[in-house]
């Protein structure tokens, strides 16, 4: 089953549990004073850990590759469409806050977005 | 140097029926042992562990999340006595990071050609935290028969008949089904055994009834016919999952000896309808697979999913409710959405409700399960269908010769205890 909507700009190469070789879809925009990072499943395509299973450091380790300031991030995890009837595989998107420990992004809180918020951010 | 190899027990699911297979994880595994090293194995779900036997290493093998609890009580009564434990097989792979805290070494991927590393680092004393092999997948051409001498062969008897053996053509997985972790377990590209590998191994397997365990082997139509075709001589039976439902490849699975196959059935529409019709046409048995609590489905649309279950003549039915595994994308979704209630490993057997489902609380879907085991089975039990397929393989064996008579010694045993026949 293939993901059905490309909206990332690049495939980013990031480390998984145990320093597992993963691949996400990856877009990054300036918004207001902010900076939007937008990580994207690609589920066949990435040979390891899902986005969500490491959101705080996969997150962390967006930050300092592209020096983005922690209290500058609007963070949002896609789960993209897959051409399916089940609604289950529709495209969703969720907005994701953190804590901020030791220079680290822990504990991730997911919140789902409306389309009217995905419009804004996108 | 001794190796016990272990495969810690599970609480069976209550009101059905307990089969006892012979393990299929920790024969794999076994086979790529170096031969200087003396295995032996204890599955408890058959006896009981001899934490008294003198053993220089421990392996834990656990398939089921459901088990992984116990490995690591199993794990500490060794490591209490100084023995070194390493962990292995699939929920050692879900749950690695919690499991690394339990062992001193836990094995994460495929053990064809990794196991000299492993047991030279503990000769050496230097056995790692982690051996991670996820990504890296040995040659599927290099994978040989599983060592199933190391199995205890008589206690996978109910009452003289021998329970299905488990064997594997293929590995790794091109779908990402919503509930399955099988495509970040074995890779997410299908990998199918060379034909001549796979019935090399099916040669070596002294029993007639097989189960296929591929999680399907409905990824590659042209390897899929000649591995029918040469099966045929073989005159083995064999359950498996999902097969194509093409007539070409249905003639030669039944050829091949196609007893049963697994079908997930999902909605109430005609094309379930057809493909199961397309298999008994072929004189293959049809169990369905039914999840329930899925976030389309209603009180009404299970229920309406149960009559229909009713009307499409299924030889068996399998009911479970959506579970969330670690690293499937069902875990994902309701992780992020705050939904899963029940962190207790011990409950997450797919029989136990332990999520907020979408359209009703989760005891109103446990009661929906209760209800779907009941109403199936109703008219006729769980081992009145299981001893009609039954039947039905005894029936084709004795049409070409291979039928085998229950073990006459083994009459009053059901895996390895007494029993009253």
């Amino acid at each position: 089953m293939k993901i059905s909507t490309y909206k990332f700009d690049a495939i980013y190469d990031f480390k998984g549990t145990f320093g597992m070789p993963s691949k996400c879809g990856l877009k990054i925009k300036k918004w207001e004073d902010k900076t939007i990072i937008i990580t994207t499943e690609l589920y066949q395509e990435n040979p390891g850990t899902s986005i969500t299973s490491v959101t705080g450091s996969l997150a962390t380790q967006i930050c300092s590759e592209f020096h983005i300031d922690f209290n500058q991030l609007i963070y949002l995890e896609c789960a993209p469409g897959m051409n399916s009837k089940l609604n289950f595989y529709d495209e969703v998107y969720y907005k994701v806050d953190f804590e901020i420990v030791n220079n680290e992004l822990v504990n991730p809180k997911w919140t789902k977005i409306s389309e009217d918020e995905k419009n804004i951010y996108l | 140097m001794k190796f016990k190899l272990i495969y810690p027990k599970w609480r069976k699911l209550e009101g059905q029926t307990t089969f006892n297979l012979p393990p299929h994880g920790p024969v794999v595994m076994a086979a790529s042992i170096p031969e200087y090293i003396d295995v032996s194995f204890t599955d408890e779900n058959v006896e009981e562990i001899n934490f008294d036997e003198a053993v220089d290493f421990v392996g834990i093998s656990m398939m089921l999340t459901v088990q992984i609890k116990r490995g690591w009580e199993i794990a500490k009564i060794y490591r209490e006595k100084g023995i070194k434990v390493i962990f292995g097989g699939i929920s050692t792979m879900l749950h690695a990071e919690e499991t690394l805290q339990h062992g001193d070494s836990i094995f994460l991927g495929e053990s064809e050609g990794r196991m000299e590393e492993v047991f030279r680092d503990w000769e050496k004393g230097t056995l790692k935290p982690v051996y991670n092999y996820l990504n890296e997948h040995p040659d599927i051409a290099t994978i040989g028969p599983a060592r199933r001498s190391i199995l205890n062969r008589p206690l996978y008897n109910h009452k003289g008949v021998q329970m299905v053996d488990l064997f594997h053509a293929s590995r790794g997985c091109r779908f990402s089904c919503y509930p399955c972790a099988v495509s970040y377990l074995g890779g997410r590209k299908f990998r199918p055994r060379p034909i001549d590998k796979a019935i090399e191994e099916l040669e070596t397997i002294d029993n007639n009834r097989l189960f296929i365990v591929d999680n399907s082997l409905a990824q590659d139509k042209n390897w899929e016919i000649d591995l029918f075709k040469a099966m045929i001589p073989l005159k083995k039976k064999w359950i498996s999952h999902t097969i194509d439902d093409d007539p070409k490849i249905l003639d030669l699975a039944a050829q091949a000896g196609a007893w049963y196959v697994y079908q997930a059935v999902f909605d109430t529409s005609d094309y379930i309808k057809e493909r199961i019709k397309k298999y008994h046409d072929h004189g293959i048995g049809v169990e369905g697979t039914i999840l329930l609590g899925l976030d389309d489905q209603t009180e009404d649309d299970i229920k309406r999913l149960i009559d229909f279950l009713l009307e499409i003549d299924l030889d068996l039915a399998e009911f479970t409710v959506l579970t969330p595994f670690p690293h499937t994308k069902v875990w994902d979704d309701l992780l992020r959405e705050g939904r899963i209630i029940d962190r207790d490993w011990n409950h997450y057997n797919a029989g136990q409700v332990v999520f907020q489902p979408k359209h009703m609380s989760p005891d109103r879907l446990q009661e929906l399960y209760n209800y779907a085991w009941e109403s199936f089975y109703k008219e006729e039990s769980q081992e009145q269908k299981m001893f009609k397929l039954f039947s039905q393989v005894v029936l084709k064996e004795m049409n070409d010769g291979t039928f085998v008579p229950r073990k006459r010694e083994l009459m009053n045993q059901s895996f390895g205890k007494q029993v009253i026949r």
